[in-house]
C-alpha cells in the first residue's frame, strides 16, 4: 500500500512537471542550434522537441529524469567532475555533449538516442531528488 | 570577469586546470589583452603540467603548478584545439584515442611472444580499427600519422600523445600573457593547514582583499564541492575527514544578501546551468554563504 502510494505519488510529481510554463533557452552544438524549453521553478532544462502539445513530456531524456541517482553516480569515481556527466553516461546510458550558450558559456547535456536532450544539471536535481524519495520509502 | 564565459570540465578529472585557466584569461582580459574570443585551453594546461611533473596522468594537480606553466609557455587556444578536433565534443574524441592506445599497449604488438607474422596481423587489424575511429569521428585533419601514434603506444605515454598532437594544434594559436612592470606573472597560495588557529581570517582577509582591489582577479579555492548541492555540516576543521569531493573553482565576487549575509560568488566549471544547485545561482555561479563556504575551503591561489 505504502509502495503504491509512493508510485502514485512519483506519477503525479512528473505529470505535474509537464503543465508548468518554460523559457526558451538556445544552445550551439556540432551539428547547428538547438532549442530548449527551461523551467526554472522546476529545475529543468529538456529539448524543446519533447514538449507536448497537450499532456505529458515525451522523450528519452524526460523518461531518464526517473532513473537518475546523485548517489550511484557519485559512488563510481573519485574527485570532482560534473557529476552530471557522470550520471549521464552510467546511470541514463547516455552520450555527453557539449553545447555553446549564446553568450558564450559551456553547458554539457545528456543526448538519448531519439535525439532528446537533457541538461546535466537537472540530472543532478532529479538525481538527488530520487535518492532523497528512495531513502523515505525505506 | 564578465569577458571570460563559463566552461564545463564534463567527465574530465581537471578542474584545477580550469580555475587556473580562468584566473590567467580574467587577468589578460583586464591588463590590455582584447582577443576575447582566445580562451586558454585548460585541457592543454594540465597535459603540459603533466609532463612537466612527469606525471602518468592529468587527473590531479594543482593551480599554482599550471599557472606558471601556462605563463612560460603561452595560453594555447580553447576554441582552436576543440575545432581541430571535435568542436566542442573534442573531449569524447581523446578519451576514445585514450582507450585505442590502451588496446595497442596491451596487445600482442609489442611482446615477444607473437611471430612477426602475427605481429604483422595483429598491427593491421589494430591500426584499422584506429583508422576507422578516426573517421568515425570526424577527425579532418589526422594531426599525427597512425605511425606515429604506434610509437607512442610504445611508450606508455598516452600524455606524448596528447602533448604531440596539442603541440601541432597550438603552434598557431597561443598567445604570450601579459608581463606587469616588466616581470613574469606570478602565483601565491595560502593553506589552511598552515595556520591552525587563524586559518579563517586569512582566508577571509585575503578574498576580500583581492575582491576589492581596483583591478579585481578571481581567487581560485581547493574546497568541499558537496557544499554547492546541500547546506550540510561543514567539511573543513575538526571534521575534515567528511570531505568526500575536493574540487577547485574561482570566487569571483561578493555581495551582501537581503537577509544581511556576506556572499561569496563560486564560478564552477559544471557549465552555465544551475538546476543542480542548493544556492541562488547566475549562469552556473553560485551565491555561497561567505562564513560557510570559508569554513569548507582548504586551500587559496591568486595572482601576484
Amino acid at each position: 500500500m505504502k509502495y503504491l502510494l509512493s508510485s502514485v505519488l512519483i506519477l503525479v510529481f512528473f505529470n505535474a512537471l509537464s503543465t508548468v510554463k518554460a523559457e526558451e533557452k538556445k544552445y550551439k552544438f556540432d551539428e547547428g542550434t538547438i532549442t530548449f524549453s527551461h523551467n526554472q521553478s522546476l529545475r529543468l532544462t529538456l529539448s524543446k522537441s519533447c514538449e507536448p502539445k497537450s499532456g505529458e513530456y515525451s522523450c528519452d531524456a524526460y523518461s531518464a529524469l526517473k532513473k537518475a541517482s546523485f548517489a550511484k553516480a557519485m559512488k563510481q569515481v573519485s574527485g570532482s567532475l560534473n557529476p552530471g556527466s557522470v550520471i549521464c553516461k552510467s546511470i541514463t546510458g547516455g552520450t555527453v555533449v557539449l553545447g555553446l550558450s549564446e553568450k558564450g558559456n559551456e553547458n554539457s547535456f545528456c543526448r538519448f538516442k531519439d535525439g532528446s536532450m537533457v541538461d546535466n544539471g537537472s540530472l543532478v536535481y532529479y538525481g538527488r531528488k530520487n535518492d532523497k524519495r528512495t531513502i523515505q520509502q525505506r | 570577469m564578465q569577458k571570460v564565459p563559463v566552461m564545463d570540465q564534463d567527465g574530465t578529472l581537471i578542474c584545477y586546470a580550469y580555475s587556473a585557466a580562468q584566473l590567467i584569461d580574467a587577468f589578460r582580459f583586464s591588463h590590455g589583452d582584447h582577443n576575447y574570443e582566445h580562451l586558454t585551453s585548460p585541457l592543454v594546461a594540465a597535459v603540459n603540467n603533466s609532463i612537466n611533473a612527469k606525471d602518468k596522468f592529468i587527473e590531479a594537480g594543482r593551480v599554482q603548478d599550471v599557472v606558471p606553466d601556462i605563463v612560460s609557455k603561452g595560453s594555447c587556444s580553447h576554441r582552436a584545439v576543440g575545432a581541430r578536433f571535435r568542436a566542442y565534443s573534442f573531449k569524447g574524441f581523446i578519451a576514445g584515442i585514450y582507450s585505442h592506445l590502451d588496446a595497442i599497449r596491451h596487445s600482442d604488438l609489442f611482446r615477444n611472444s607473437s611471430t612477426p607474422a602475427e605481429r604483422d596481423k595483429h598491427r593491421t587489424e589494430l591500426v584499422s580499427d584506429l583508422q576507422c575511429y578516426m573517421d568515425s569521428s570526424r577527425v579532418f585533419e589526422y594531426p599525427v600519422q597512425i605511425e606515429k601514434i604506434l610509437k607512442h603506444a610504445t611508450f606508455d605515454s598516452r600524455l606524448k600523445y596528447l602533448n604531440a598532437i596539442f603541440g601541432e594544434a597550438c603552434k598557431n594559436s597561443s598567445v604570450k600573457i601579459p608581463k606587469i612592470n616588466g616581470k613574469k606573472l606570478e602565483i601565491e597560495y595560502v593553506r589552511g593547514e598552515d595556520h591552525p588557529s587563524n586559518w579563517k581570517k586569512i582566508f577571509k582577509d585575503t578574498l576580500n582583499v583581492r575582491l576589492k582591489n581596483k583591478y579585481s582577479q578571481p581567487v581560485a579555492i581547493t574546497y568541499c564541492s558537496e557544499i554547492l548541492n546541500d547546506k550540510g555540516p561543514s567539511k573543513r576543521g575538526p571534521a575534515a575527514e567528511e570531505c568526500k569531493y575536493s574540487h577547485s573553482s574561482v570566487i569571483v565576487g561578493r555581495r551582501v544578501d537581503q537577509a544581511g549575509k556576506c556572499q561569496y560568488l563560486v564560478r564552477n566549471s559544471y557549465g552555465d546551468s544551475c538546476n543542480g544547485y542548493y544556492w541562488e545561482c547566475e549562469h552556473g555561479q553560485i551565491w555561497v554563504d561567505s562564513d560557510y563556504l570559508i569554513e569548507n575551503i582548504a586551500e587559496l591561489q591568486y595572482l601576484k
